[in-house]
């Protein structure tokens, strides 16, 4: 083997393992467009609910998730809070949480993670509370 | 021949390594379909929500589940059950495919198959929307782990016999009648 083919071998190995390690850094992303703020991404993520029914709400979340498809695995009625995995996408978890907002009002909040990766689109957070307003028979306000 | 090592080399690096979507089915959240809800729930002339949840956990431990977390309050019991999914079939195709590799010169190794599976129970009960009685819902999922640590499936179970059977021993236990939707 001549020194330039040598030479030649070498820098395609080096710029390959480059590559490969460059790959390997990135983990699963999200290439949905991603939100312009931590505001619009906590907008996409929250709803209002005028009640300050904690239990119902929390259960309204249960029916909503299981209605979508989801199998509900935690349910904390002290910490306010519901988690459930995708059925037929087990990595995809959709977590949810209640707390005051103001009087007479709840703040609902969903975060959908695939694996560890947070879900940025915003159809799936839509979908959710669209059928979690139908169940608890209220509009969903924008959270402020 | 050098070159052309390198080339292969590369791609393998490559695609085993690049970063992947998640899945657009994953963030498509389609409505449950009637006869799936009748599959998974039923109804009791009860009010006693508790004792029903409780009389549900029993049951799930009877048919070899742990019961992970209860929650009177939400109405909610979610119980596991853990088994090998070692299936011949599956290993003999992986080794076979390992062998073909290794004869023709690739030198790769066996490919995963799957290994340890999880069954997972959630219960949930609810008061029935005429105002009478409670309805009761069960939703069985099937996780499948491969040798990687990976999960290669995940999928409702919509066999209706698991579903059937849970809810007879319920009814029994119970002493109540369990009513399709």
């Amino acid at each position: 083997m001549s020194c330039k083919t040598a030479r030649g071998l070498r820098a395609c190995a080096a710029a390959l393992a480059l590559l490969a390690v460059a790959a390997c850094q990135s983990d699963l992303r999200d290439f949905s467009q991603p939100p312009e703020s931590a505001a619009k991404l906590a907008a996409i993520r929250s709803r209002v609910f005028a009640t300050d029914d904690k239990r119902k709400t929390l259960r309204a979340a249960i029916a909503a998730l299981q209605q979508l498809g989801f199998v509900v695995d935690r349910a904390d009625f002290a910490a306010a809070s519901v988690s459930a995995a995708k059925a037929d996408q087990y990595l995809l978890r959709l977590t949810v949480t209640v707390a005051p907002a103001s009087a007479g009002r709840l703040l609902v909040r969903a975060v959908a993670r695939y694996d560890v990766t947070p879900v940025l689109d915003a159809e799936p957070y839509e979908k959710f509370f669209t059928t979690l307003s139908h169940i608890l028979e209220l509009e969903a306000h924008p959270a402020e | 021949m050098r070159k052309r090592i390198l080339a292969v080399t590369a791609g393998a690096l490559l695609s085993a390594c690049m970063p992947g979507e998640i899945p657009k089915e994953a963030l498509k959240f389609a409505d449950e379909t009637p006869a799936e809800r009748r599959l998974e729930s039923r109804s009791f002339a009860t009010e006693d929500e508790a004792k029903l949840l409780g009389d549900g956990a029993a049951v799930l431990k009877e048919l070899g589940f742990t019961v992970d977390t209860r929650s009177d309050e939400l109405g909610f019991v979610g119980a596991t059950k853990k088994a090998s999914a070692y299936n011949v079939g599956e290993i003999a195709v992986s080794a076979a495919t390992a062998v073909i590799a290794q004869a023709a010169g690739l030198g790769l190794s066996m490919p995963p198959y799957s290994k340890d599976q999880s069954l997972r129970a959630a219960l949930v009960a609810t008061p029935a929307e005429d105002g009478g009685g409670l309805i009761v819902r069960i939703t069985l999922q099937r996780v499948v782990w491969d040798t990687e640590g990976k999960v290669s499936r995940s999928e409702l179970l919509s066999d209706p016999a698991p579903y059937t059977e849970f809810f007879a021993k319920l009814a029994k236990t119970s002493g109540l009648d369990a009513h399709e939707l």
